[in-house]
């Protein structure tokens, strides 16, 4: 399925989405002067295909989770326009908008948080189809105890409350939420971070198997590069609410062309390297820290951090995403001299700022 | 490796932990033993409940009543620490060992400036006079990275970012010169490049300044590229421990290969299903006389339910507990993995 899904039209779109959130905001009118503006999200166009995962990666404040709930309808973009089965659905409203969430459904990182303690958890599942309207009551209930099955949480426990449950079957009951109502699109915002790591794979088996047998279609929105390169057909880098590159998995890992990309890479330590007696200098860290949204440099917005900077175009021409070979794109003006090695890196930025130790007294 | 020719900087033996609960008595850390060595870094893994920062809390006698140490013995540079004086061991805290927590937006005052965290501890442990202390926090806040360190010691902490913030826990930690440094956690909260810049700092200051270093993640990747040696935790047991190129090119407990198998290997082509360990990890208060892999173990018999193995030398330096002996070779993933959580 994921060969093919990248021809044709894609299930879902954004294109050009923009979101702004006014900052300083007090929530006290006198003092609401200044109108700063962040903008989490820039002018970002994406598309997933029906039955694909696009792995979305970024650090924290990168935009990754507003550009997901703005593809999913949560979120009215200041600007630009989201497409569903090729039909503009950023403008629906009421009932339209309802039948489509059946459509477009999330499922957040924290299982604590997410789900109400003080609800039985077959209840919870239940509440969408409340909602829609779907169904009689036994009918509905019948439909609870198929969905907790499908996800791996026996049915005898619909009574039971969500403490009663630990981290990973949490995370099983809000996907059970998710798709109550049969949704074709689910954005799952940092699924697995707050679960153990032999639960996170448990998690992320269940996922795929939803998706082979149910056809859906997941942005996948995670910090964890393995987890995406094991889980995604295609994956896209947010850097300060600009997509900097997007390509198939496979290309995305072996060939990454933005330099931000090759830092991300880089800076995670692998096991490989650790195998082979080097893990301490495998790792490399990208020096500096992601500037503010609220001021982001002019011209490329990686450039303060960028060991490949150029004097020519990087501080001065924002890069667009433009088409690098089949299927990937990259937002960097000098990304062929990087990849084929014409442009190094500044030995500086390598490594961590050197540091000063020395030992007072002694 | 090194010969063991100088007692070790830290050496905890049989230790116990437990936390009386109305459920019962959870035996949090069980008969843990481990030696650390000046200098050299020391990772331990496992996941939430195994017992790790427990441990370290026994260490440091930080454990929040009515959790206590119900016997064992932590020697730090030759002396008792479970023996000390209060005063004496409010003394170790700063001065012999610093410690490094998971959330710095936790662990920093946010009322007071970002310099008096660094300070409090020199002028309390090192008895200097204001000056002095200030003079030496601001080294000591360049040393660790923060730019402009003059001008930043006065603001307070929310004007820093989460990485800027550990930073300055991590110089607070070190600025009464430790020999010992644990860090529990210390990058799960931050961004993956900020996480690199931290690990890298950690690993620096046990080059350059010789403090010996106690890593405790979840990560495996982690703990194997920045420590010496590792080891795994399991519901309060150390399951096994080695050098960490050994122990992740012949992991030999059941626990260990379910960790590194439920992980996406790095770099490769195939798609690979992944294999999670089934079940969920005991409840520490009805811990039975086996060994506690047991019930999610595949390799278990009669023996591993009615008795727990000790930890015993495998090859040199490579230590296990484990009844069944299994090899990364002989535990190929098998065909069905066993059914999942629940």
């Amino acid at each position: 399925m994921s060969d093919a899904a990248t021809n044709g039209q894609p299930l879902i779109e954004g294109r050009n989405l923009t979101v702004h959130f006014p900052a300083g905001a007090t929530g006290i009118p006198l003092f609401n002067r200044q109108h700063n503006v962040l903008q989490a999200v820039d002018g970002v166009s994406i598309a997933i295909h029906r039955g694909e995962t696009l792995g979305l990666v970024g650090e924290s404040g990168s935009g990754k989770s507003t550009l997901g709930r703005a593809l999913i309808l949560l979120r009215p973009p200041t600007s630009g326009e989201v497409l569903f089965r090729g039909e503009p659905v950023t403008a629906a409203r009421g009932a339209e908008l309802r039948t489509l969430r059946r459509s477009l459904q999330i499922v957040f990182q924290d299982p604590y948080g997410s789900l109400n303690p003080r609800a039985r958890i077959g209840d919870i599942v239940a509440e969408p189809l409340i909602v829609q309207k779907v169904g009689t009551k036994a009918e509905r209930t019948a439909r609870v105890r198929e969905l907790l099955e499908m996800v791996g949480v026996s049915s005898r426990l619909v009574d039971r409350y969500p403490h009663q449950f630990s981290g990973g079957q949490r995370q099983r009951i809000a996907f059970a939420r998710a798709l109550a109502v049969n949704p074709e699109v689910i954005v799952c915002d940092e699924p697995i971070s707050a679960l153990d790591v032999s639960i996170q794979a448990q998690v992320v088996n269940l996922l795929e198997d939803l998706q082979s047998e149910l056809g859906l279609t997941y942005l996948f929105i995670a910090h964890d590069l393995r987890i995406v390169e094991h889980i995604s057909h295609r994956v896209a880098v947010m850097y300060l609410g600009k997509i900097v590159e997007t390509a198939p998995a496979a290309e995305f890992y072996r060939r990454p062309a933005h330099p931000y990309t090759r830092a991300l890479l880089r800076s995670r330590p692998t096991l490989n390297a650790v195998r082979s007696g080097d893990g301490r200098r495998a790792t490399e860290a990208l020096g500096g820290e992601p500037p503010s949204p609220l001021a982001p440099p002019p011209g490329c917005r990686f450039h303060t951090r960028c060991p490949f900077v150029q004097a020519e175009r990087c501080r001065d021409e924002v890069p667009e995403l433009r088409t690098l070979r089949q299927g990937h794109h990259v937002a960097c003006h000098w990304a062929e001299q990087i990849l084929d090695g014409t442009i190094e890196p500044r030995q500086e930025e390598s490594a961590a700022p050197q540091l000063q130790l020395t030992r007072n007294g002694g | 490796m090194t010969e063991p020719t100088a007692a070790p900087l830290l050496e905890i033996s049989h230790l116990n932990t437990v936390f009386p609960t109305r459920s019962g008595l959870v035996r949090a850390v069980n008969d843990v033993s481990l030696r650390l060595d000046r200098g050299r870094a020391l990772g331990i893994v496992g996941e939430s409940g195994s017992g790790k920062s427990v441990t370290m809390l026994s260490v440091l006698r930080l454990l929040s009543p009515p959790g206590r140490v119900e016997s064992g013995s932590v020697r730090f540079d030759g002396r008792e620490l479970l023996e000390l004086s209060e005063r004496e061991m409010t003394r170790v805290r700063g001065a012999g060992i610093g410690l490094i927590l998971q959330d710095p937006m936790r662990s920093i005052n946010p009322t007071r400036r970002v310099g008096d965290h660094i300070a409090e501890g020199l002028r309390l442990h090192l008895k200097l006079n204001r000056r002095q202390a200030r003079a030496r926090t601001i080294e000591y806040l360049g040393m660790v990275g923060i730019p402009r360190p003059a001008e930043r010691v006065d603001d307070y902490p929310h004007q820093f970012s989460g990485g800027m913030q550990q930073r300055v826990m991590i110089a607070a930690a070190i600025a009464c010169e430790p020999e010992l440094l644990i860090a529990d956690e210390p990058t799960t909260a931050l961004d993956v490049t900020i996480q690199a810049q931290i690990l890298r700092l950690i690993d620096n200051l046990r080059t350059e300044l010789g403090v010996a270093v106690i890593l405790i993640t979840h990560d495996v990747a982690v703990v194997g590229s920045f420590c010496d040696e590792v080891a795994v935790m399991y519901a309060g047991h150390v399951v096994e421990q080695a050098p960490s190129r050994t122990l992740f090119t012949d992991p030999r407990h059941p626990y260990t290969l379910g960790l590194l198998r439920s992980a996406p290997e790095d770099d490769t082509s195939e798609r690979r299903r992944l294999v999670p360990i089934p079940g969920m990890p005991p409840d520490l208060a009805r811990l039975g006389d086996g060994c506690p892999f047991a019930p999610r173990c595949e390799f278990a018999d009669d023996r591993c339910t009615s008795s727990s193995p000790m930890l015993r030398e495998l090859e040199h330096d490579h230590w296990l507990s484990c009844w069944a002996d299994v090899t990364a070779e002989t535990a190929r993933v098998p065909a069905a993995a066993g059914q999942e959580e629940t």
